[in-house]
């Protein structure tokens, strides 16, 4: 008998006589992937089976599927955490959107998940029950300067200003208020430093101009708050300044634009 | 404690009867996902796609999956339903990758021939630098080759292609041919000596031209 390496050196002869006879042709017909499977569990009958293994000996496509069916049967391997998991989460939201299946409400959940889930709905409700104490006192307050406008004009209210603006230079953060004519603009001024009692507020035009000023103004918890008609306000930059006493104690750079 | 509802994360069967029955179908849904999608997208990285081409056919088998979830009979193992879906989107993919190429496609004398698996293999043409003479040896040689093959018995000549033709190992033959590897390497043992006889010389002198 031939030793091992008389063997393996014959072996790679043949290998390259075959590689000379090599003969590929696209076949046209290959088993589909249920009868290979049933090829795998032996659930074909034996002429069934032998013209199974005689396509595999033809065609390697069909040899690479089967010896993939192997390896999918073996049992799963644990995705290492990390990239792997952010890499899977990603690929799921697109077969969740796909399936339509965002924003489906679950039957059950896990009992684990039940108590940490109650403790997020009294979170959320608390913080829920913040936002519409808010809001509803926001709305008084806008009701009461419609009042006092006395008109039906429509308000238009400014995100909350701050200080920001002014650091990061007059062309960077500056609000932007987009207003029809004859709309009445609601500012409010955060971040007014450690003034307290009566301020004065001024809006000066590029050239240091005051355009309109209102006294008197004293702050609601920590922000002050005026209207403005906005047809004493051209399309344009603008600086808010707040005025405690005789001292600057907040500048706010605003642009104006005057919708047509 | 009380239970959980879900199952343990390891019974695809039990995931699938949930989705079946409308239990819980997103979560149960995104188990199977998480757990198999590493195995089925690299049934795809193996037959040489991108990694991005991998991850939309690996989205296209779970789609196929989770819309024909009710097909799946629990006599099967979820394992084999999933690769046979896996096994129809790499063969569409192929059929419509060769239907996009045929007409396009031009061959350069020393382009590969695409086959099915991807891989390639060398044009059968002689070298530019063979003799006529050396044309007409290879050709009679292949000839001689396929003529005592055919001489073979059917399970010896099977493991003989798929080990020399093929270079599939020893367990792969097995496998494919559902014998053990002791009878694999016997086969092929006793096809060496017998296609030594049947060529009428020694191969190793055949290919030492």
């Amino acid at each position: 008998m031939t030793d091992d390496a008389d063997a393996d050196e014959l072996d790679r002869r043949l290998a390259r006589l075959f590689g000379e006879g090599r003969h590929r042709e696209d076949l046209p017909e290959h088993p589909s992937p249920e009868k290979l499977s049933a090829y795998q569990a032996n659930e074909l009958p034996p002429e069934e089976e032998d013209a199974i293994q005689e396509h595999l000996v033809e065609c390697s496509l069909c040899t690479e599927l089967l010896l993939d069916l192997q390896r999918f049967l073996e049992p799963a391997e644990e995705e290492r955490p990390g990239v792997a998991d952010l890499a899977a989460e990603a690929e799921w939201r697109k077969v969740r959107k796909e399936m339509g299946w965002e924003g489906e409400k679950r039957q059950e959940a896990p009992a684990a998940d039940v108590s940490r889930l109650r403790r997020s709905l009294r979170a959320f409700q608390a913080m829920a029950a913040v936002l519409l104490v808010g809001v509803l006192g926001l709305s008084v307050y806008a009701l009461r300067l419609r009042e006092e406008v006395g008109t039906s004009e429509a308000l238009v209210s400014s995100s909350p200003l701050n200080v920001l603006g002014k650091r990061s230079g007059p062309e960077e953060d500056v609000e932007t208020l987009e207003v029809s004519p004859g709309d009445v603009v609601v500012f409010t001024l955060h971040d007014l430093r450690e003034a307290s009692g009566e301020f004065r507020v001024e809006i000066h035009d590029t050239s240091g101009k005051t355009v309109w000023s209102l006294s008197g103004l004293r702050k609601r918890d920590n922000y002050l708050a005026f209207k403005v008609s906005s047809k004493v306000l051209k399309s344009g930059p603008y600086v808010i300044v707040a005025v405690s006493g005789s001292r600057s104690v907040g500048e706010y750079p605003v642009k104006i634009v005057i919708s047509q | 404690m009380p239970e959980s509802p879900l199952v343990a994360e390891d019974d695809p069967i039990k995931l699938v009867e949930l989705i079946q029955a409308g239990v819980d179908v997103e979560a149960n849904a995104s188990k199977l996902f998480k757990r198999f999608r590493s195995k089925v997208r690299s049934f795809f990285l193996n037959k040489h796609f991108s990694p991005e081409e991998s991850d939309d056919l690996t989205q296209d088998v779970f789609l196929r999956v989770f819309k024909g979830i009710d097909a799946f009979r629990r006599e099967s193992r979820f394992e084999r339903w999933l690769w046979e879906i896996a096994g129809h989107i790499y063969l569409n993919e192929i059929r419509r990758r060769r239907t996009e190429k045929r007409d396009a496609r031009e061959l350069s004398l020393d382009a590969r021939v695409e086959t099915e698996d991807g891989t390639g293999s060398p044009l059968n043409l002689p070298s530019p630098d063979a003799s006529p003479e050396d044309v007409v040896i290879q050709s009679e040689r292949s000839k001689n080759l396929r003529a005592a093959l055919k001489g073979l018995p059917d399970q010896m000549r099977r493991c003989c292609i798929l080990r020399y033709e093929r270079g599939l190992k020893y367990k792969e033959i097995a496998d494919l041919m559902k014998i053990s590897i002791e009878t694999v390497k016997a086969h092929l043992h006793q096809a060496r000596k017998r296609l030594i006889d049947l060529l009428g010389e020694d191969p190793e002198k055949e290919t030492d031209s």
